[in-house]
């Protein structure tokens, strides 16, 4: 504990030991620059140091002039103990650029150091167009080195930071560095880089008045490696431009500057420092174009071919015929006049339009449309006069072929289908002929003439909606049937199953007797017998259920024991009847005259009575 | 004398209820005939407007004739991709149309360059609209009653065996009935779009235009997923989805 607090007091003592001595310490302040000439554009540090003190304050608004602009600042504070001696120093350093060229005088400034003010010294600067300086820079005040080296002369030759830093290559490229008026030059501005830049700040292309530029970057501007003097590059596409120039003339393309903050070389740890890759500049000689020019020329420049066609020749009265001019080739098509052509007064321009499309590979293609609209019948000629351009590849003026259209017009009438309907004559390998109707599918038919029914009753959704309406309602409603009838009804019922079934005896019997009625056989003494069998089975099934009893046996005796007091006397007389000319029947004792059928029938007239006499004792 | 009066007051209200329809059907009739003046003089342009302005104020119109003249107009006009959509809407009200399918071939002709690669959708909707609606939702409504009754009247009966079939062809013939009707509504509802423009780009997002996934051409056609403001989501021919604009397209929800 007491170690600790030695520890602290000894700390404390020296700080205010160090600031005792430092605010006896004679102040000093001073300006310096990191470099002494500089391109437009490039970045440069301006330091503002006071010495002996550890802040300082301006007494009045930093000025740095109307063509140097601030990037950014940063503040460091440094203290040293050599031979006995110590000293601190506050800096404030300011990141700049020059926006224009000329010499400039930076300072004196004036600094407020505690109640005292000190004024500075100035500094100059030379300021030069991008790519006129010389090729290494000097530095000043111990600053950082910051040169451009040249390490191939002329158009497209790769800017490195300087001689020791090959981590970042710039190079700007132009195809022609001598061309004839308004023929089309392509610069590209590429980055090769090795490792990450950061805080980027780039001066694009400046390209003169005159010219007509397109802009041809890629969203995807990484183009892949690149290996450069043995060493393997990323590769990135910063800006390509097609530049036409309509004046003849030198022109001096300044050099691009690209200030970022790069990795390094010099240091053992990784750390990034402010860099700028300057180009050199393009010089561009413009040409004029040889004094022959035809009558019809019109200012193209290039290398171009021309298609004149028509989407059919012969037509009716007003019909409309498409006639298509395309122009396509290499060059100033932007530029070029709208096509000229000569028509009848018969003939109306129904419209007339045209597009620029350009392909990927820099292939332009104007093309014109023009609907035409013949109004009266007989032959009609369309003239399309040549097109001259000057060709740069050999320097001379050329001319693209007009072309005359000849409009065959016919009758205006409405075809009928058959006459839709096209002949074509085939020849088959043994020379035989065969006939192949095509349709002409070149125009439609006519339109309708009446409005047609309204669909407002026969909406899709409203139906849809009301069907599946009505078929959850139906299913709920059987479901709810179902459900009342055999669940709910079947509960609560206070009526006895026999109740139930004597009441349903009849609706069983009559469903019964009908079945056998129909499909009872009586040709042998066997099937007699088995319809017989039946019909005992159907009666005591109905006795059953009607009466409430166990059985009942098809003898005289056993039906005087069962049904008796049951069904009225009379009844169970024929029935006794009836059966005694059944057993009868089975052996063969019985009356010829005497038909099965007609006692099945009979009986059923019986148990209809029995029926009948039973529910009027019910009620 | 109650039943007559009842008569009466329902035939004033037919009576009434005809003479309004009459009378907001005459406007669209006059605008029907502004357009076939207009294009029986060859003012497409004209005669397009006023077919389109029948669509627009009287949606109800929105049938055969109207939609083929629309198709008519557009084709006229060099409008190719705006034609086939109007064409092949008209096809959901007269599939079998022999006019119409010379029109659709002349259509898949120019885009295409074969009439047959277009063909398949005129197969599929004919199949699918080979009763149309005017046919199919009164032979439903009937076919529900119907299949109810007997339903009914098996049950009352206690006939075990019919009430079975019954019940079974009851679910089968309704459920093929909804089935069909609704594949219909879907088709009559999709929301499709057609290219009206030569040609244009399909973006992976709408607010990146480096993002181009393929390009267009006049007359392409395909499914909207979803509208978002210029831009609309639509189904593209691999199976993902992409952005085109809104202004390059004719959609059905235009209308």
């Amino acid at each position: 504990m007491n170690m600790k607090k030695s520890f602290c007091i000894v700390w404390i003592l020296l700080i205010c030991g160090m600031s005792i001595f430092a605010a006896n310490k004679e102040v000093s302040v001073r300006i310096y620059l990191n470099k002494d000439s500089v391109v437009v554009g490039e970045m440069f540090k301006l330091s503002v140091e006071a010495s002996g003190v550890q802040s300082l304050d301006y007494a009045e608004p930093l000025d740095f002039g109307p063509n140097i602009t601030q990037i950014r600042s940063e503040q460091s504070m440094s203290s040293s103990w050599i031979n006995g001696v110590s000293s601190v120093s506050y800096t404030i350093a300011y990141y700049l650029r020059a926006t224009e060229q000329g010499n400039y005088t930076i300072g004196p400034f004036k600094i407020k150091i505690r109640r005292d003010i000190y004024e500075t010294n100035s500094v100059e600067i030379k300021v030069d167009e991008a790519g006129s300086s010389p090729s290494v820079s000097s530095n000043q005040g111990g600053g950082q080195q910051s040169a451009n080296t040249q390490q191939s002369g002329g158009n497209g030759s790769y800017k490195a930071v300087d001689r020791t830093n090959r981590n970042y290559l710039l190079r700007v490229n132009a195809d022609k560095t001598e061309v004839y008026k308004n023929e089309p030059v392509l610069i590209t501005v590429d980055l090769y880089i090795r490792a990450h830049v950061q805080t980027i700040s780039y001066e694009a292309l400046k390209l003169p008045t005159a010219a007509w530029t397109e802009n041809l970057s890629d969203s995807q501007n990484l183009k892949g490696s690149e290996t450069i003097n043995g060493i393997s590059y990323q590769h990135y596409e910063i800006e390509k431009k097609r530049v036409f120039i309509s004046r003849e003339g030198e022109y001096d393309i300044p050099g691009v500057v690209y200030n970022f903050h790069g990795l390094s070389p010099s240091s053992f740890f990784y750390s990034y420092e402010p860099m700028t890759l300057v180009s050199d500049p393009i010089k561009l000689k413009v040409k004029p174009l040889p004094p022959n020019a035809p009558a019809n020329y019109s200012g193209l420049v290039g290398d171009f071919t021309m298609n004149i066609a028509a989407d059919k020749t012969t037509l009716d009265a007003k019909d409309i015929a498409a006639l298509t001019v395309t122009i396509e080739g290499m060059g100033n098509l932007h530029a070029g006049k709208d096509i000229e052509y000569k028509i009848d007064d018969t003939i109306d321009v129904f419209s007339s339009k045209n597009s620029l499309d350009e392909a990927k590979s820099g292939m332009k293609i104007k093309r014109w449309e023009i609907l035409l609209q013949p109004t009266e019948t007989g032959t009609h000629t369309v003239v399309f006069p040549d097109v001259s351009y000057f060709d740069v590849k050999t320097g001379q003026y050329k001319v693209l072929p007009g072309k005359t259209i000849t409009l065959n017009v016919t009758e205006n009438r409405r075809k009928s289908s058959e006459d839709e309907q096209s002949k074509v004559i085939h020849y088959n390998e043994d020379g035989t002929k065969r006939l192949n109707v095509v349709r002409d599918l070149s125009d439609i038919t006519y339109i309708r003439m009446n409005v047609g029914g309204k669909q407002d009753r026969l909406n899709y959704d409203l139906w849809f909606n009301l069907f599946v309406i009505i078929y959850i309602v139906v299913i709920i409603a059987i479901l709810l049937l179902l459900f009342v009838r055999f669940i709910i009804y079947r509960k609560n019922s206070d009526t006895p199953d026999e109740v139930v079934r004597s009441k349903n005896a009849y609706k069983v019997f009559a469903a019964a007797i009908a079945k056998l009625q129909k499909s009872h056989k009586s040709s042998t003494p066997q099937e007699t017998a088995d319809t017989i069998d039946s019909l005992y089975k159907i009666l005591e099934l109905y006795f059953v259920q009607k009466f409430n009893i166990d059985s009942v046996e098809f003898t005289s005796r056993a039906l005087q024991d069962k049904l008796s007091g049951k069904i009225g006397q009379e009844s169970l007389d024929k029935l006794r009847d009836y059966v005694l000319q059944f057993d009868m029947m089975r052996f063969g004792g019985a009356d010829s005259s005497v038909n099965l059928s007609d006692l099945i029938s009979q009986i059923s007239v019986l148990i209809r009575e029995i029926e009948h006499q039973a529910n009027e004792k019910t009620e | 004398m109650k039943n007559r009066y009842i008569l009466m007051i329902l035939l004033l209200m037919s009576l009434t209820l005809a003479l309004y329809a009459q009378n907001g059907d005459d406007s669209a009739e006059q605008q029907f005939v502004q357009a076939v003046n207009a294009y029986s003089a060859n003012d497409w342009v004209t005669s397009y407007q006023r077919f389109y302005d029948i669509l627009v104020t009287h949606p109800e119109y929105d049938n055969f004739e109207v939609n083929f003249n629309l198709g008519s107009c557009c084709f006229k006009m060099g409008r190719i991709g705006e034609a086939r959509y109007y064409f092949e809407r008209a096809l959901m009200f007269k599939p079998f149309d022999a006019d119409l399918y010379h029109n659709l071939e002349v259509i898949y002709q120019r885009i295409y360059d074969s009439p047959e690669m277009g063909l398949q959708d005129v197969h599929s909707k004919r199949a699918l609209f080979l009763v149309g609606r005017q046919v199919l939702i009164p032979l439903l409504l009937v076919l529900i009653i119907l299949t109810v009754t007997m339903f009914s009247l098996f049950y009352l009966t206690h006939g075990k065996r019919g009430f079975g079939i019954m019940a079974l062809l009851f679910f089968l013939l309704s459920v093929t009935g909804f089935i069909w009707f609704g594949l219909q509504r879907a088709d009559y509802n999709r929301n499709v779009y057609v290219v009206k423009v030569q040609q244009t780009d399909v973006y992976l997002s709408p607010t990146d235009p480096g993002s181009v996934l393929m390009t267009l051409s006049e007359g392409a056609k395909g499914t909207v997923i979803e509208n978002t403001g210029t831009f609309i989501k639509i189904r593209i021919p691999d199976g993902t989805s992409g952005y085109i604009k809104r202004s390059a397209v004719i959609s059905s929800d235009e209308f």
